[in-house]
């Protein structure tokens, strides 16, 4: 069956990464809205950009290379930079960056080929309103080589 | 000003015989591939954007530029802004924005994308909109709370990032093929 995008399998991967789910328990989002009025710090997964095949001349291989973009929000500067160093660290460390496993399990299980992390970026929104407090963002794009 | 910076990577050999002609024939040799290479880059942008009111498609835009101290050039590909006048008393025109009214002081308010471009590449979290949607800075009252609806956060819609992926080996080519051409001429003279 062709997949274009993996998901669940790679907030799977993201959860199980040591010290992400004491940050941020369980509040990732993948490929979903974030809820109105979140719970922070919280982190959003979206798949961005055409997912494609990879092609050769005898035909279309299994591989699809995806664009995953990984926001975190938080009030904390250092705890919202904190979970971004620890999913987009090598993967020597734990992290995603240079990840060749097979991520996810059972029906969303998916191999991943290569994982690159590319335009980590960083910043902060001020209040909206006299009820708000600053929140700050980190965040990363994953370009993962998969087999669909 | 969100945009994208090419350096001249990936052609180092043609950069080293580049380095032995004169310096001023190479730099604008260098500034010609960067500007080429700037060209589908840009193209496949505003493909990609998305229109509303097409006013980010119209100021997307590209730029060179090269530096006196050595052999580097830059190409940008981004939403441009354009200002008229002379040097110290330059504005801001409205070729690549559209005032779209005035605030409570009387200046003029402007859709201008150099404002949301970035928005819409990489998406908004879930904020507040509407009546009472007001900062809490110095001089207002911290009483103004927000109490009108709030907005779900938009999905990231990039334009900037799957042109370069596209570009990516087409822009080495480009960068080789031009340096190629002006070292043969150089070498004819």
């Amino acid at each position: 069956m062709a997949r274009y995008a993996i998901d669940e399998a790679l907030r799977t991967k993201v959860l199980s990464i040591d010290g992400v789910s004491d940050l941020i328990e369980g509040r990732l989002y993948a490929d979903d809205a974030a809820p109105q009025n979140p719970t922070f710090p919280y982190g959003v997964i979206t798949l961005i950009g055409p997912a494609d095949r990879s092609r050769k001349l005898a035909g279309v291989n299994k591989d699809v290379s995806a664009r995953y973009q990984l926001d975190f929000w938080g009030l904390v500067k250092a705890k919202v930079r904190e979970v971004a160093e620890l999913v987009a660290a090598r993967s020597a460390d734990g992290g995603l960056d240079g990840l060749q496993e097979t991520i996810g399990s059972g029906a969303t299980a998916a191999y991943v080929q290569s994982c690159r992390i590319e335009n980590v970026r960083h910043g902060s929104e001020p209040p909206q309103s006299a009820g708000e407090a600053r929140v700050f963002n980190a965040g990363f794009d994953a370009v993962i080589v998969f087999n669909e | 000003m969100l945009g994208l910076s090419l350096r001249t990577k990936g052609a180092p050999a043609i950069l080293r015989r580049l380095a032995d002609i004169d310096k001023k024939v190479a730099r604008k040799a260098l500034r010609e591939a960067i500007n080429e290479a700037t060209k589908p880059i840009l193209k496949d942008a505003k493909a990609g954007v998305a229109t509303d009111t097409k006013l980010l498609k119209k100021a997307l835009g590209r730029k060179t530029k090269t530096f006196r101290g050595g052999l580097v050039a830059t190409g940008i590909v981004g939403v441009r802004k354009q200002f008229k006048g002379k040097k110290g008393e330059r504005q801001r025109t409205d070729k690549f924005r559209v005032k779209v009214g005035t605030d409570s002081q009387g200046r003029a308010v402007y859709m201008d994308p150099t404002n949301y471009a970035h928005l819409v590449e990489f998406g908004t979290r879930p904020h507040t909109i509407g009546a009472g949607d007001r900062l809490r800075r110095k001089g207002r009252s911290s009483k103004q709370i927000q109490r009108g609806f709030r907005h779900p956060g938009a999905r990231p819609q990039p334009f900037i990032r799957p042109a370069r992926d596209k570009n990516k080996s087409g822009t080495k080519a480009i960068v080789g093929r031009v340096l190629g051409n002006a070292l043969k001429a150089q070498r004819a003279k």
